[in-house]
């Protein structure tokens, strides 16, 4: 089950909310926790059982090597870590690995993966920050039920954010306690709006240029190639903001907040700056749990970019098993670098100066991302730097014309002599145009919610973007970092 | 407004539209999915995947025309003449299999007002894995679960382009009309040559076996048979569609003359066997085949194909037994076999 789609909004959703508010009322807070954690169980299983059966292991088996952590017991957090990762190894990695070895030694090994769990990474590390964190102080600990619930809970286990149990259990328990708060319903309706509408509006929409154009590299040139590298970088902040916008909708319904992970990141001055507004949830575990235990900046100037490497090589192997996620690691490492080392001068540029390296240098590396190997990301760098400017290609612009549009063309079609190509090609730059300011100027939906003052305008808007939503999850799609 | 105001509003607002939405597909049904058309309104042409199980299932009809983009040219109201019958629908997709012509025809069989199905026999279908094409025709709108009437009814494309079209089609056109290509292109052979030569396979490709696609027909036997014995009252009308001398031009150079040409031999002769199949081979009209004019590449002709099609098929003309389909198939693999094709290229 996907949160793009009728059976999420429709039935699940509406049953869980209702199923935990009801369950509140009973004197044991354990029931309704218990709700939770079946309600999450069985959201994850209905993907994949196997892939259930792993986090229930892996959920248990932590949980004990946890106890042994709390009495600081160092070979334990250890073996925990070590475990986890074994396990994110085994099941992302081996290709990976394989593929490797095979071309450096010439070897013919082949392993198979039985599976590859939904959201492994996201909450491999979760478990890993619990156990650093009963180590480092045994406060932290929480009861198994509380444990199970924060790990397995269903709008964070496949996409994170990657939340800590020290800011989620107690807000869980909290909830339980409180009466229905309509002020973060109505904060829900914003998140639930503006996420749906991100995703299969903008995103979704986006991505039809995208897919087009890394299918059809040869035909880019310059100009082509241009907007679809723009198209995914906006497309990648809109799926993924979505998302989160989404599952932070399912926490305030239930009564309590969830970890941000966006804020406006397309807006940053500086590549650090982007890092501290991009995926801040995993920026914060990597600075916690990686960077801090490195050294920081408290060994030297040296040390210290030697550990944004390292942060920055790890976090793009994170994203996947693949050189190309390695290499946009390392950019992104030599990026903070950089702009560590010019910040005394940079800081002096003009604001719009900085704005536009950031976002050439976001918009580049991105290729990386979204490329399925370095082969085809440096054809695409080849057509974006000497393809030449050429015409939006034709094919571009019948693949992506929004679905919203596709009665405009008709009518054209059909009722003018007008070319169907100019119609096509001023909605996709429409569309393009409206994200980019969207996603620079406008509100993000954390300032939304935290600005929220009710009104019929605000509920009108609500009600559009979900009714546009809803009518467009016909087309159901992934979201980009399920994959990871 | 206070917060609880605004939640509450919102949600009413929100369940309000969307039912009003819901309302309006029911209602106008642009695909036929609950209803006949209402009022004056006509089946027109909208999506064909999504309409055909719609059309098949509401409509009232004792022909039912079944095929691909061969078939989208034919004119229902020919087949309501009196000698087919006097209701008919055209049931076509582009580059339709067999598993999307037996949604419809699970439909079509089931109304027992049915007295022919005429249907496009055309090569792919017999010379192409069916496992590798699945239904194309979206499922919710083939089955009768309500579950998945979200898809329809809350759709992005069937409110805000299907119904306008649905309606604006009602207003300028009529259902006779729907999905009738040929007006929008030009048929000539320098257009069907142009096509041709950029596809066309300059090394000529080794003979395959005889028997290369024997499963695949054996597989298409195996689908439609059923449908001829559980409806032994309706007349079955194949027919083969005259493909220009350039289909065969591609059928050398790929080595698939032999192989085609015993398949069909394999699938007709077991048909034949059927009391209710009536079989038309248009594919040996040599005069009409190397008469490039009439296509647009090297398979797609122009509406007078069609009638011509449509005229044979009323008439008994170009109908094949199982006396003497051998020898027509026999026919046609000398002519393919000896023709210069060369000089469909001048």
């Amino acid at each position: 089950m996907v949160f793009n789609s009728y059976s999420y909004i429709f039935i699940f959703l509406p049953l869980v909310v209702a199923g935990f508010h009801l369950l509140k009322r009973a004197k044991n807070p354990l029931i309704p926790k218990c709700f939770l954690l079946c309600a999450s169980l069985f959201f994850y299983g209905l993907h994949n059982l196997k892939a259930l059966a792993v986090l229930c292991v892996s959920i248990v088996l932590n949980y004990l090597i946890s106890l042994l952590c709390l009495k600081k017991k160092k070979p334990a957090l250890i073996l925990g870590i070590v475990l986890d990762l074994g396990v994110l190894v085994y099941c992302k990695y081996l290709l990976f690995f394989e593929g490797i070895s095979n071309s450096l030694f010439h070897t013919t090994f082949t392993f198979s993966s039985l599976i590859l769990p939904l959201g492994i990474s996201f909450y491999t590390f979760s478990q890993i920050a619990y156990l650093s964190d009963c180590y480092k102080d045994p406060g932290n600990r929480c009861s198994f039920l509380d444990y199970a619930v924060f790990v397995s809970f269903f709008p964070k286990v496949t996409v994170g954010p990657i939340a800590l149990s020290t800011e989620m259990v107690p807000e869980i328990n909290r909830a339980i306690r409180k009466k229905i708060d309509f002020d973060k319903w109505s904060k829900a309706m914003i998140c639930l709006s503006f996420g749906i509408a991100k995703k299969v509006l903008l995103a979704d929409t986006l991505s039809k240029y995208v897919d087009w154009g890394y299918a059809n590299i040869d035909a880019l040139g310059t100009t082509n190639a241009f907007l679809v590298m723009l198209s995914y970088t906006l497309q990648i902040y809109f799926d993924f903001s979505g998302y989160c916008d989404m599952a932070r909708a399912v926490c305030l319904f239930l009564g309590f907040d969830l970890v941000r992970n966006f804020d406006s990141p397309y807006r940053s001055l500086s590549i650090a700056e982007f890092w501290k507004r991009w995926h801040m949830s995993l920026t914060r575990f990597f600075r916690v749990y990686v960077y801090f235990p490195l050294g920081g900046n408290r060994k030297g100037k040296v040390r210290t970019y030697i550990n944004h490497m390292i942060v920055f090589l790890l976090s793009g192997l994170w994203h996947g098993a693949s050189l190309n996620f390695l290499l946009w690691g390392a950019i992104h490492g030599a990026g903070i670098i950089c702009s560590k080392l010019l910040k005394p001068f940079s800081v002096k540029w003009p604001k719009t100066l900085r704005f536009l390296l950031t976002f050439a240098f976001v918009n580049l590396t991105w290729v990386y991302f979204r490329a399925p190997d370095l082969t085809t990301a440096h054809a695409f760098f080849k057509e974006l730097f000497t393809g030449g400017l050429v015409p939006i290609n034709i094919e571009f612009i019948a693949a992506a014309t929004p679905a919203e549009c596709n009665i405009l063309q008709w009518l054209v079609m059909r009722f003018t002599t007008l070319s169907t190509y100019y119609t096509g090609m001023v909605m996709i730059l429409s569309v393009l145009l409206f994200a980019l300011l969207a996603s620079i100027f406008m509100k993000n939906t954390d300032e939304r919610t935290d600005s929220f003052r009710p009104s019929p305008k605000l509920a009108a808007a609500c009600t559009a973007l979900l009714v546009m939503g809803i009518l467009s999850l016909s087309e159901i799609s992934k979201f980009i970092y399920v994959n990871f | 407004m206070n917060t609880r105001q605004f939640f509450l509003r919102t949600i009413t607002y929100t369940l309000s539209v969307l039912a009003l939405i819901a309302l309006l597909v029911i209602v106008i049904d642009p695909f036929l999915h609950y209803h006949a058309p209402i009022g004056k309104l006509q089946a027109v042409e909208t999506d064909e995947r999504s309409a055909m199980a719609g059309v098949a299932k509401h409509l009232t009809y004792d022909t039912a025309l079944i095929g691909s983009s061969m078939s989208e040219n034919f004119r229902a109201s020919w087949f309501e003449d009196g000698v087919f019958g006097t209701s008919c629908i055209k049931l076509c997709l582009q580059g339709a299999h067999f598993s999307d012509y037996a949604v419809m025809l699970d439909e079509v069989c089931s109304h027992q007002e049915v007295k022919n199905i005429v249907f496009s026999l055309d090569n792919y279908l017999l010379t192409n894995n069916p496992d590798r094409y699945p239904v194309t025709i979206p499922s919710y709108l083939a089955n009768n679960n309500v579950l998945d009437d979200p898809y329809y009814v809350w759709n992005k494309s069937v409110v805000l382009e299907y119904i306008p079209k649905f309606l604006i089609n009602n207003a300028t056109e009529t259902a006779d009309d729907a999905y009738i290509w040929a007006d929008d292109y030009q048929f000539s052979k320098y257009i069907a040559r142009g096509v041709y030569t950029t596809q066309r396979v300059l090394v000529p490709e080794e003979e395959k076996s005889y028997d290369v696609y024997f499963a695949y027909a054996d597989s298409f036997l195996h689908s439609i048979e059923p449908y001829l014995e559980e409806r032994s009252d309706v007349t079955f009308y194949f027919y083969a569609s005259p493909y220009s001398i350039y289909y065969w031009d591609d059928c050398v150079r790929h080595g698939n003359l032999t192989a085609e040409i015993c398949t069909l031999e394999r699938v007709y002769k077991q048909l034949l066997t059927h009391e209710n199949v009536r079989l038309f081979y248009f594919q040996d009209d040599f005069d009409l085949i190397t008469d490039l004019d009439h296509y647009r590449d090297y398979s797609h002709f122009d509406q007078s194909v069609n009638h011509m099609m449509y005229e044979c098929m009323r008439d008994g003309k170009k109908e094949v037994s199982q006396d003497d389909y051998y020898d027509t198939l026999l026919g046609m693999n000398d002519f393919a076999l000896h023709y210069d094709y060369e000089s469909a290229f001048h």
